[in-house]
């Protein structure tokens, strides 16, 4: 069985949180016991996020139990490029939704956003993407704009 | 209890859940719920988290009405896809799987899907009764309570949330801290600090709910079902359904099984953090034991598919009795709904059956109302179900996003919210790679400045004496409950149920 070692960023993930937001908190007057000031309780829930991944990285992946036995493996061998490119084809699809609602409309912006978002999958095909992003790009008109009655613009925007 | 306000109440509630736009949109949250919740992957974690932007416009009761149908709809859903496929929707219809699928491959999967409606409506019918009975009841005692006796109960929520879900349970208190600390963005409200807020003024008023739960749970799912994406996909072929009528002997074997299974799922959704999973769990398991040697279990034995499917709709049910009453959600959902009701400017607490009569029973009311649809319409429309499940990954997954996305512009214009939600993406793919839950995540990040308030109330009231948790006798047997279950969890007999319960 493959070692699970999931611990080690969590672990470090934790206590690296935990510690700066302990660090943005010195800013926020402490107060005292009776009478709390904004810092108290933030420093003291980042203690306990920094004292919980020190707990994680000395038990060890062993999640508090001497039992490891038939655990999950760790995840299957992981393909980076498969990875990579899920990332980048979803992130910049939603960037590019965020960026693009206002000044070209929801019409093209969903067209876009659908063929950016499909380049995420091998198996995407020309076609069908295209002829998704455009049914998308009119239901999601109709519903939103048109049922809904939501104020975004459907057009680009001529200024 | 006394019966006269019951059924004032439930008049009430009967006003309000039969206005036609009410039945109307909890028709289409059970429609809608079933449609997604059908759909591979998604659970009704992500179907709610999904759809919640688009109830926001509506009116608070009839938007809570939606979602209540949108959450039965995707639980049904989910044991659609267990019975027929083999796939469960969420960990919930997990053993609904064994069972179904066995009478699947009888060729009775239409019989099951039948047991499974009827079961669920069975406990349904019963669990609203239970909430009308108990709500007020409970409202009444908690009214009792002060703030030390809040912030036991809600650190006794968390922890229990953490104790009885699945997987590990250090992972599981350090996604508590850091849900509180997300809890803690925006603007202090004692002294008008902002904290945390890095000079986004959008962070003001804390983390924007939406694309917080659309992040953790819609796009980080997308992200990791592509990363395992191949070139080629299997195409679903489902089973062939049969006919929907159980005979005479499934039934009998189904009925006394649902009725016991109601019964575990009434009384598990009350826990925190167990609801649904659990009840349908233990349901099975009684089941077995309570069956002896005339069982069949995992070669299509109907108390299999009716005892888990009762248990998890009873326990669906009930896991609304805490949020109603207490203003405490119990689970991911219960925290949804918190979410949606936050949003539409409701505090959900003892308060709301006296303040907000109509929408207290119109939304019990509703969850009647809402089973009895999934009975009548979704029946008959399994097969619309079984061709759902036949689109491809390619297609579907730009239409989850979309709907996401618009969803979350339209909560409030804002392109922020949209950045926001795939930073959550990001980081919900990333705890999904290190095996932690997300719900205890989202569970803390509602109650995070719920607890801080009380605690600093406390604090205040007893000068700074933290002795206050333990001198008042209901906060010290909410303390002494916490630390037992704490405590459960490296005890051996404890350890070996979860790992059993959580095999799967």
């Amino acid at each position: 069985m493959q070692h699970d070692t999931t611990y080690r960023p969590l672990g470090a993930a934790c206590i690296a949180l935990g510690l700066l937001a302990i660090w943005i908190a010195s800013d926020y007057p402490y107060g005292s016991v009776t009478a709390m000031g904004p810092g108290f309780v933030p420093t003291a829930v980042a203690a306990l996020l920094a004292l919980l991944g020190a707990l994680i990285l000395l038990d060890g992946g062993k999640d508090l139990s001497r039992q490891p036995e038939g655990e999950e493996p760790a995840s299957a061998p992981a393909d980076s490029l498969g990875r990579l490119r899920a990332m980048l084809s979803i992130g910049v699809a939603i960037m590019l939704f965020g960026l693009a609602v206002k000044p070209l409309g929801l019409g093209l912006t969903v067209f876009l956003t659908v063929i950016v978002a499909s380049l995420g999958h091998p198996g995407t095909r020309l076609l069908p993407t295209l002829l998704l992003a455009a049914a998308l790009a009119v239901a999601s008109c109709l519903i939103f704009v048109v049922l809904l009655s939501q104020s975004i613009p459907m057009l680009p925007r001529i200024d | 209890m006394d019966f006269a306000s019951l059924f004032s109440g439930l008049g009430i509630g009967f006003g309000v859940a039969l206005d036609p736009i009410n039945i109307l949109f909890a028709f289409i949250g059970c429609l809608v719920g079933t449609l997604v919740g059908v759909l591979p992957g998604l659970g009704p974690t992500a179907t709610i988290a999904i759809l919640l932007p688009m109830t926001t416009s509506l009116s608070p009761v009839t938007g809570l009405i939606t979602l209540a149908g949108i959450y039965y709809g995707a639980q049904y859903g989910g044991s659609t896809t267990s019975i027929l496929l083999r796939l469960p929707g969420e960990a919930s219809s997990v053993v609904t799987v064994l069972d179904g699928h066995g009478m699947t491959r009888k060729g009775r999967g239409g019989a099951a899907l039948a047991i499974a409606a009827w079961g669920s409506f069975f406990a349904g019918t019963v669990g609203t009764l239970f909430i009308a009975v108990l709500g007020p009841a409970v409202s009444a005692l908690v009214l009792k309570f002060g703030a030390p006796e809040y912030f036991m109960l809600m650190v006794l929520g968390l922890v229990a949330s953490v104790v009885l879900a699945q997987g590990s349970v250090i992972r599981a208190l350090a996604m508590v801290a850091l849900g509180l600390l997300l809890g803690l963005v925006g603007t202090d409200p004692n002294s008008g600090q902002y904290r945390f807020t890095f000079g986004a003024l959008e962070l003001l008023n804390g983390i924007p709910f939406v694309p917080l739960v659309v992040g953790l749970f819609g796009i980080a799912d997308i992200l990791v079902a592509l990363e395992k994406a191949t070139k080629s996909e299997e195409e679903v072929r489902p089973a062939a359904i049969g006919s929907l009528w159980p005979t005479r002997q499934e039934a009998r074997r189904a009925a006394p099984a649902a009725a016991r299974g109601t019964l575990i799922g009434l009384i598990l959704g009350l826990l925190p953090g167990g609801g649904a999973l659990m009840s349908s769990f233990v349901a099975y398991s009684v089941e077995k034991r309570v069956s002896g040697k005339d069982g069949d279990f995992g070669n299509g034995d109907p108390a299999g598919v009716a005892a888990p499917e009762a248990a998890n709709n009873a326990g669906a049910q009930t896991s609304f009795l805490p949020l109603l009453t207490l203003g405490i959600p119990s689970n991911a959902v219960m925290a949804l709904m918190t979410g949606a009701m936050l949003l539409q400017g409701i505090v959900p607490g003892p308060k709301i059956m006296t303040n907000q009569p109509q929408l207290f029973w119109g939304l019990i009311v509703s969850m009647w109302i809402g089973n009895l649809m999934l009975l009548v319409i979704n029946l008959p429309l399994v097969g619309v179900w079984v061709k759902m499940l036949k689109i491809r990954y390619t297609i579907l997954y730009p239409i989850i996003l979309i709907v996401s996305l618009v969803g979350i512009y339209s909560v409030d214009y804002s392109t922020f919210d949209v950045f926001l939600t795939a930073l959550f993406g990001l980081l919900g793919y990333l705890l999904q790679r290190w095996r932690c839950e997300a719900a205890p995540l989202v569970l803390a990040v509602v109650l995070g400045p719920m607890m801080e308030e009380y605690f600093r109330r406390a604090m205040l009231i007893a000068r700074g004496d933290a002795g206050i948790f333990v001198s008042r006798p209901l906060s010290l047997g909410l303390l002494v409950i916490t630390l037992a279950m704490l405590a459960s969890i490296l005890a051996p007999n404890v350890r070996r149920f979860r790992s059993k319960a959580f095999q799967e």
